[in-house]
């Protein structure tokens, strides 16, 4: 059976990259896996400003990184649960994953584990100068994987 | 498949770049000003002083090394070029304003473990937060005024997990809900509000008039700053309740829910307890000797007492302490008075000021509209605490030409240093918000834009017609 990843993550979902994803597992009668990636590289940078720019101490940053954490990995359930309902009224076969770590990171290793027919994930709008500079985990994926990679704009 | 070996981004490189380039750079600045010839006007301690200064600008600003470790390099280099004398350079670590903000660290640190504050927040969020707007006034303000007597950053973090419970109740979409932006940026723009108000809002303030107190030997006191500051407060609180819900119009109709999830949180901290009630009186015991003793007494010496006094009925733990306080501010607070002290001593303060913007502007309102702006606009991009630091010695240089009160010239330089409503990296404050998904940059670019314009009118017209009232002249 063939196999599409949906890659989600805390700043990259997409209702229209979950319908692209259900429309063509069902189109190719494919098994749908659904990879939420928690970014907590986000919430370290955060909380390492704070204790690095002295402005509050080592248990309150914390307290804060756990709270983050937890609202990131509520908020990655909630959207799962949500893309679960949609493929089960579609008849879609659905698998979900959820990983901490670097996106990237995390994305290739299910890649190298799963090895996906096709990749589905959304692209946050951003300059080209803001892509040039700092990279794109689109562009990186492509470099890394010989599968098809689809990527919906938001 | 191309193997994934896990090399470096993009992004990354260029971070791996930066920092050794950027250190690079400094050295290099550092030594073109060192090795000039002295400028007519400057002594040659001057100019020293002043390759201190922009290695120090480069640094802070840039970040490329934690912001107390910029601040040891300062106060070692000030003794290593033969500016200061290492006796003098380290002497300036004791300077009161240090004692003042780690005294009052450490009484924040009991008013959280105590968990005083987050009742606090919880009475009055259920009390007063009854419909969805009023909700969201009831977190300005409250984030607002809990700023007055903690540093501003803490009650951000304490609010945020408060704010999330609140959005995760609602059942509010990260990044797609109004609601939910207007919930997290009044937390956000309360706490930044209300950190301008006092002394303890904020390392601003402590750190400007300890450099203020060290350089001309004058000072403000704690009451005279908070009458100075509260016209500015209030109508920005205002402001700022006009524009998140003209921005984000709420979508939500009942908040019973999150109600009830605050309601079943605030039961869960069960009875006031002994040490709540100790700490609270402690604190209004404090408050009310900074504001009737402060000049008398000094306000360091009142922090430090009732720390003596808290620990004395063991109100307060060591080792929550020390988890708590950021340590390294203190480092960084000596390296900024060290800075100030000696470009003020050698003249490099007065000289740069009168090179740079002293050509610029031709009156002290000009100068003074001048400092404004800078501090509004710098506090955006890099850490407030800094804006202070670096530009104190200038103003403290200027002010004297122009005939303007030093004491003046601090409170309009550092009063708008804390006023950072845009980028992440202004303050903490915007990137907790940031941080939660629900508030992206466009939200605090635009709407920040908007409150930043009203502050500088208002703190312009504030310094031109109240001010003199209360005794600061132009």
């Amino acid at each position: 059976m063939k196999k599409i990843l949906l890659i989600v993550s805390f700043l990259r979902y997409n209702p229209e990259s979950v319908e692209k994803a259900l429309a063509l597992t069902r189109e190719r009668d494919a098994e749908l896996i659904v990879f939420f990636v928690l970014d907590v590289e986000f919430a370290e940078k955060i909380v390492h400003k704070l204790t690095d720019e002295g402005w509050i101490g080592g248990k309150p940053s914390e307290q804060l990184y756990i709270s983050l954490l937890r609202e990131y990995k509520f908020q990655a359930e909630s959207k799962i649960g949500e893309i679960e309902r949609q493929a089960k009224q579609v008849g879609v076969p659905l698998r979900s994953l959820i990983k901490s770590g670097a996106i990237l990171e995390e994305t290739m290793k299910i890649v190298q584990v799963e090895d996906p027919d096709l990749i589905i994930m959304s692209r946050r709008k951003r300059s080209n100068l803001s892509r040039l500079i700092f990279g794109s985990l689109s562009s990186a994926l492509s470099k890394h994987v010989k599968c098809e990679v689809q990527i919906i704009d938001s | 498949m191309k193997r994934y070996t896990g090399g470096l981004s993009r992004r990354e490189t260029l971070m791996t770049w930066s920092r050794p380039a950027m250190l690079l750079l400094a050295l290099v600045f550092f030594l073109i000003i060192y090795l000039q010839p002295t400028p007519e006007g400057l002594s040659r301690q001057g100019l020293v002083s002043i390759a201190i200064f922009v290695v120090a600008i480069m640094l802070w600003v840039t970040n490329v090394l934690p912001l107390m470790i910029t601040s040891l390099l300062v106060i070692i280099l000030f003794p290593m070029t033969g500016v200061l004398s290492t006796g003098q350079s380290y002497a300036l670590f004791g300077n009161e304003a240090i004692f003042f903000i780690l005294g009052a660290f450490i009484l924040a640190s009991g008013i959280m473990r105590s968990g005083l504050s987050s009742r606090l927040a919880l009475l009055t969020l259920r009390y007063f937060g009854k419909s969805p707007n009023f909700l969201v006034l009831t977190f300005l303000v409250l984030s607002a005024f809990l700023s007055f007597w903690m540093s501003e950053h803490a009650v951000a973090a304490m609010m945020f997990p408060i704010v999330l419970e609140v959005a995760d109740a609602l059942k509010l979409m990260p990044g797609q809900s109004n609601y939910g932006k207007a919930l997290f940026l009044s937390m956000t723009w309360g706490c930044i509000i209300g950190g301008i108000a006092t002394f303890l809002g904020g390392a601003r303030a402590p750190l400007a008039l300890g450099i203020l107190r060290q350089t001309t030997g004058e000072s403000v006191d704690f009451l005279h700053w908070t009458e100075a500051a509260l016209p500015t407060v209030v109508v920005m609180l205002v402001v700022s309740y006009v524009v998140i819900l003209r921005l984000f119009p709420s979508e939500v109709q009942s908040i019973e829910k999150a109600r009830s999830a605050l309601k079943t949180k605030q039961l869960k901290l069960g009875r006031v307890s002994t040490r709540e009630k100790a700490i609270g009186a402690l604190m209004l015991a404090t408050i009310f000797s900074w504001i009737a003793f402060g000049e008398q007494f000094g306000l360091a010496n009142i922090a430090i007492a009732s720390v003596v006094v808290a620990f004395i009925f063991k109100l307060l733990d060591w080792k929550e302490v020390e988890e708590d306080v950021n340590w390294g501010i203190f480092l960084m607070y000596g390296g900024a008075i060290c800075l100030g002290f000696a470009m003020e001593m050698t003249g490099a303060a007065h000289w740069l000021a009168g090179k740079s913007l002293g050509m610029l502007v031709d009156s002290p309102l000009g100068l003074i509209a001048a400092f404004v702006v800078l501090s509004l606009f710098l506090t955006e991009a890099i850490s407030n605490t800094a804006v202070v630091a670096l530009m104190m010695p200038l103003a403290l240089g200027l002010a004297a030409d122009y005939g303007i009160d030093a004491r003046l010239i601090t409170m309009a330089m550092t009063i708008p240093a804390g006023l950072a409503f845009q980028l992440p990296m202004g303050t903490p404050a915007t990137a907790i918000a940031y941080s939660s998904g629900f508030v992206d940059l466009r939200d605090t670019v635009l709407g920040g834009f908007v409150l930043k314009i009203f502050a500088l009118i208002v703190f312009m017209l504030s310094i031109l017609f109240y001010w003199p009232l209360i005794g600061f002249h132009l």
